[in-house]
């Protein structure tokens, strides 16, 4: 069966080569590394991937700066402040918190790599293994209609590109690792009379397996 | 009123009409208004000012149509009120002169949007300066060959000419580029700075480090007004100069191309600097939609353009295979946090 990616799998996957471990870093490795049908993926996904990776490259910067000197106030700035939420401040914070005991210069160097190493790994995966970039404009009114179950709005827009295209083929797997995408609200979901006409995907979350 | 209409020549009707049309952009209709002529009357002498190359005619969608004023003298023809012309005209005239004068030279066109960008600041004269490609700028178009004379001289006139005399004199032992630098560092315009050492680093072809002067423009962008898609281009363009360094693919083609992507970055970035600076000399946005929205939008898809040129090169220089980084103490700190971070999911927000 061919698989839609949401970004969480290929985001846990990605980060499995710069050495995250986790039970669910694993899982997704396996998952995308024994590939059985076609992957998917859309343009939107793509979009937050990259999103996240340019978020993680301003957590660094923070975390460097705050280093450089002490006075700095992570998160503060007004430029910062646009890009990054309070709670990522707070991870920011956080990661500071964890790597007091490293030097600059090899926190910076690990930052670096990792970051470079993420792009690339995440380039490589698009050119090597995704079979088909979904281009499809994004559906407002169904992404709307999916917030009513789906809590995230950035979840609703990669489903509803999922959505759009299941129409036209046979039913494919629709791969997360996303808590949003619980079992039973998928179900739910899907049950609402106004999705009656919806085939809908597959759900395979990882998270729950 | 009719009486009026009627004493008014050929000549007196284009006068007014171009008169009505040094503040702004009108219609036709709006044009017959402001100068009390019939719409017909107008329409047909707006016909003649556009074959005389006096007007320009833009269309926007079928049936509007909007006359703009040619000032063969602005930048994007964009209109100055007459005082600030004269104003102009009276700095130039009299710092082209002062400089051949005190250095024996011709004032380069650099040099002098920077002197007059200084007289403007150091006097508060309020002249319509902008900023564009290399900084601040006039929004009258300096051409150095050109003879500025006018017999206006402001009340100011000779404290102006003084003030010119002493930038002249102290700027007398520095280069353009040293000038141009100096008036970034004092304005606190440190994107512009950056993108000059980025410029000349790619120049003289010496990039050692250059991704870290890439971050620094891109951190340095973020400060500013941006969409969210303007931000991605410019951290695609860092994105991809610091991957190229990484994989140490820098080779002589990469980076004629991260130049000629620069360059056309720079061009749209600068564009919408313009556009910002003029909303803050009090240009409506409409008057400004006209004027450069398609000429924005044409730098960005140009810009976008060079940017997938330089991602072809970036997507070349990559390895056959995924690289796998080896798990240590550091990696192990960080994935901890970072890891709560990717399953809160807030980055998706």
């Amino acid at each position: 069966m061919d698989s839609f990616l949401d970004s969480c799998v290929v985001i846990n996957y990605l980060k499995h080569f710069i050495g995250n471990a986790s039970l669910l870093n694993v899982k997704c490795f396996d998952y995308l590394s024994n590939k059985t049908g076609r992957f998917l993926i859309c343009l939107y996904s793509v979009g937050e991937i990259n999103k996240y990776i340019e978020k993680e490259e301003l957590i660094h910067t923070e975390i460097l700066n705050k280093k450089k000197d002490k006075d700095y106030e992570i998160g503060k700035t007004y430029s910062i402040k646009k890009v990054l939420s309070d709670e990522e401040i707070l991870f920011a914070s956080s990661l500071y918190n964890e790597t007091l005991a490293v030097s600059i210069s090899q926190l910076e160097t690990q930052f670096k790599q990792e970051v470079e190493v993420l792009k690339v790994n995440f380039l490589l995966f698009l050119k090597n293994e995704t079979d088909e970039l979904i281009k499809e404009p994004i559906d407002q009114n169904l992404v709307n209609l999916l917030k009513e179950f789906i809590t995230d709005y950035a979840d609703c827009k990669v489903l509803s590109s999922a959505l759009i295209i299941q129409q036209k083929r046979n039913i494919f797997s629709f791969v997360t690792s996303d808590r949003h995408f619980a079992p039973n609200i998928y179900e739910f979901t899907k049950e609402d009379y106004r999705f009656k006409n919806y085939k809908f995907p597959e759900l395979k979350n990882l998270l729950y397996e | 009123m009719a009486e009026d209409r009627e004493k008014k020549t050929p000549e007196q009707i284009k006068g007014k009409i171009l008169d009505a049309l040094n503040a702004k952009p009108l219609n036709a209709l709006d044009i017959s208004k402001a100068i009390n002529s019939n719409w017909s009357t107008v329409k047909s002498y707006i016909v003649e000012l556009v074959k005389e190359e006096k007007v320009k005619e833009l269309a926007f969608g079928e049936k509007n149509v909007i006359y703009v004023k040619v000032t063969g003298d602005t930048y994007f023809n964009l209109p100055v009120k007459e005082k600030d012309r004269d104003m102009m005209k009276f700095i130039f005239s009299n710092a082209i002169r002062e400089y051949r004068r005190l250095k024996g030279t011709q004032i380069k066109k650099t040099e002098l949007a920077k002197l007059v960008y200084h007289i403007d600041s150091k006097m508060n004269l309020k002249l319509p300066i902008v900023w564009y490609l290399y900084g601040p700028m006039p929004l009258m178009i300096i051409d150095v060959q050109r003879d500025y004379s006018t017999t206006y001289i402001p009340e100011n006139g000779r404290q102006i000419i003084k003030e010119i005399e002493k930038w002249i004199t102290e700027k007398s032992k520095m280069y353009v580029r040293e000038i141009v630098k100096e008036c970034y560092l004092q304005s606190n315009a440190k994107l512009y700075d950056l993108k000059q050492d980025l410029f000349a680093m790619l120049q003289s072809g010496k990039v050692d480090g250059i991704g870290n002067n890439a971050r620094e423009f891109y951190l340095a962008y973020l400060t500013g007004d941006y969409s969210e898609n303007e931000r991605q281009m410019v951290y695609e363009f860092y994105s991809i100069v610091s991957g190229l360094e990484f994989l140490n693919k820098l080779s002589k083609e990469a980076m004629s191309k991260i130049l000629i992507a620069l360059d056309g970055l720079w061009k749209f970035i600068a564009s919408k600097t313009l556009y910002q600076s003029m909303i803050k000399i009090g240009y409506s946005k409409d008057e400004l939609e006209i004027y450069l929205g398609s000429i924005i939008e044409t730098k960005k898809m140009l810009a976008q353009e060079s940017l997938n040129e330089l991602n072809e090169e970036y997507l070349g220089a990559l390895p056959s295979k995924p690289i796998r980084l080896k798990e240590n103490e550091i990696s192990r700190k960080i994935a901890k946090v970072m890891d709560e971070w990717t399953q809160s999911e807030s980055w998706r927000k």
